[in-house]
């Protein structure tokens, strides 16, 4: 199958601190893979790694078979934690400026707008938007180039019940039009029900890796493997 | 093709309330200096020179463009690191090559700009009183050239402090407190001078060896200054322009 994502021992230091160290995984096509863990196990830190957001200490990672990850990034589509936008301006120019970076057209605007239920309010300051018209502001944005790779961090934090419940539609439907994707989350009832795959990390190593039905054998649930192989 | 799509995505971040503040500030004042000079010239009965009003007119709208400019720069670099949106640019596909380019290229036309509109402010404050002559005596290539330079320095300057802390309010406490300590040194190292009976001949200018005044200084004296400070001046302008690229550059960006 063909590898949209491989991470070879993948290791970042701060000083002496080390918060990822020497991990190594991989993605297959249409596969939607679950990054787990507590805080500080080293889950953004991996995606910010492959987002060349930070530069790893060592180790290598390839996206659509390149090491080139800024020319890979403009086919993935990426949403991370903490929502990122121009507040002051609207939700319409916030996509021109990803439109623009992105390389796509901005006819693609308006359906990556009416996908996420933003169409009414496409022309508001983006800083009158709720927490989850901003997440889902991010979704469209992520959409924008209809990429066949999608990397989300951590996308329901800090959404209320039915900002989760819509993300967890947004993530589904995404997932079911066979999509990869990989996904750093504490949900892990919805990680149960979204992933293919999942890798559990704990202090920057990953402590467990495969397909969820396997590590799921004889298992209640997910949770309960998850915090008997972190605790 | 690439340098069109990062100046529009750039261009596309400008509206801001912000930024229409600080534009309406530099009107106001440079409208405001130029009417206040040409005012005080044309009610001074020529007692004061041409020289001198030029002279004014340059120190007093080079200072308040310069720090309305080093604002700006500071904000909105420094809005891109606090809102995310760096990361938001990062992941959507540029290079950090790509990022420092696109800032690089609006400031400097944004240098333009402020230029332009300083001298439209200093022709409508000569026009309206009757001064348009003094206008074109003091309007010199020097004049010129000075104004702008400066303006792209300080430009520089602000890039590099931005760049290095990542922080727009500590960014222009540190751009006020530089300028504080290098004035503070030239007054120190002239009051040591002038009362140490010791030291023999003519003092150096010592503002023409510190990074945030030797431009000004060197601009300044250009008819006397020794080619050292030129030279020393000469490497602040390619530090300035490297430093920002390599602290940019090298480190992580964090959220």
């Amino acid at each position: 199958m063909d590898k949209i994502l491989e991470v070879n021992q993948l290791s970042k230091r701060y000083g002496k601190k080390s918060a990822v160290n020497g991990i190594s995984f991989s993605i297959e096509k249409g596969q939607v893979y679950g990054l787990l863990g507590p805080n500080g196990s080293g889950k953004t830190t991996t995606l910010s790694s492959i987002l060349t957001l930070l530069k790893p200490t060592s180790g290598t990672i390839k996206v659509f078979g390149s090491e080139d990850l800024t020319s890979a990034l403009k086919r993935c589509g990426v949403l991370l934690e903490s929502a990122s936008y121009y507040p002051e301006l609207s939700a319409v120019a916030n996509l021109k400026i990803s439109c623009s970076i992105k390389g796509v057209d901005y006819s693609a605007i308006d359906a990556a707008l009416e996908r996420v239920g933003l169409t009414e309010d496409k022309n508001y300051k983006v800083k009158t938007f709720s927490l989850g018209m901003k997440q889902r502001l991010n979704v469209a944005s992520a959409l924008l180039n209809d990429p066949q790779f999608l990397i989300f961090d951590e996308p329901t934090n800090g959404l209320d019940p039915l900002g989760i419940a819509e993300m967890r539609q947004i993530l589904m439907d995404l997932a079911k039009e066979g999509r990869t994707i990989l996904i750093a989350s504490h949900l892990l009832s919805e990680m149960e029900k979204i992933c293919s795959h999942v890798a559990i990390l704990k202090k920057g190593k990953i402590i467990d890796e495969g397909e969820i039905s396997q590590i799921m054998k004889g298992q209640e649930s997910l949770e309960s493997y998850f915090l008997n192989i972190t605790a | 093709m690439k340098l069109n799509r990062i100046l529009t995505s750039e261009l596309l971040k400008l509206p801001r309330m912000g930024n229409y503040i600080l534009l309406g500030i530099f009107l106001l004042l440079n409208l405001a200096i130029s009417f206040l000079f040409f005012y005080e010239f044309s009610s001074s009965d020529q007692s004061q020179s041409l020289e001198d009003l030029g002279r004014q007119v340059l120190t007093s709208q080079t200072s308040l463009s310069s720090l309305l400019i080093a604002i700006f720069t500071i904000m909105s670099i420094g809005k891109e690191y606090k809102d995310g949106t760096l990361r938001k640019n990062i992941i959507d596909g540029y290079t950090r090559d790509d990022f420092f380019v696109g800032k690089l290229l609006i400031l400097f036309l944004c240098v333009c700009f402020a230029f332009l509109l300083g001298i439209i402010c200093l022709f409508i404050g000569a026009l309206s009183l009757g001064q348009l002559s003094e206008f074109s005596e003091i309007i010199t290539p020097p004049f010129l050239i000075n104004f702008f330079v400066e303006l792209f320095y300080t430009v520089l300057f602000a890039m590099f402090l931005i760049y290095l802390i990542r922080k727009s309010t500590m960014s222009i406490v540190m751009y006020f407190l530089w300028g504080f300590i290098e004035s503070i040194s030239v007054g120190i190292y002239a009051a040591i001078y002038q009362f140490n009976d010791d030291v023999d001949g003519e003092p150096i200018n010592l503002a023409n060896y510190l990074p945030k005044s030797s431009i000004d200084s060197v601009l300044n004296t250009a008819a006397t200054v020794e080619w050292s400070a030129v030279l020393v001046t000469s490497i602040y302008i390619v530090l300035m322009l490297y430093l920002p690229y390599y602290l940019f550059t090298k480190r992580d960006i964090r959220s």
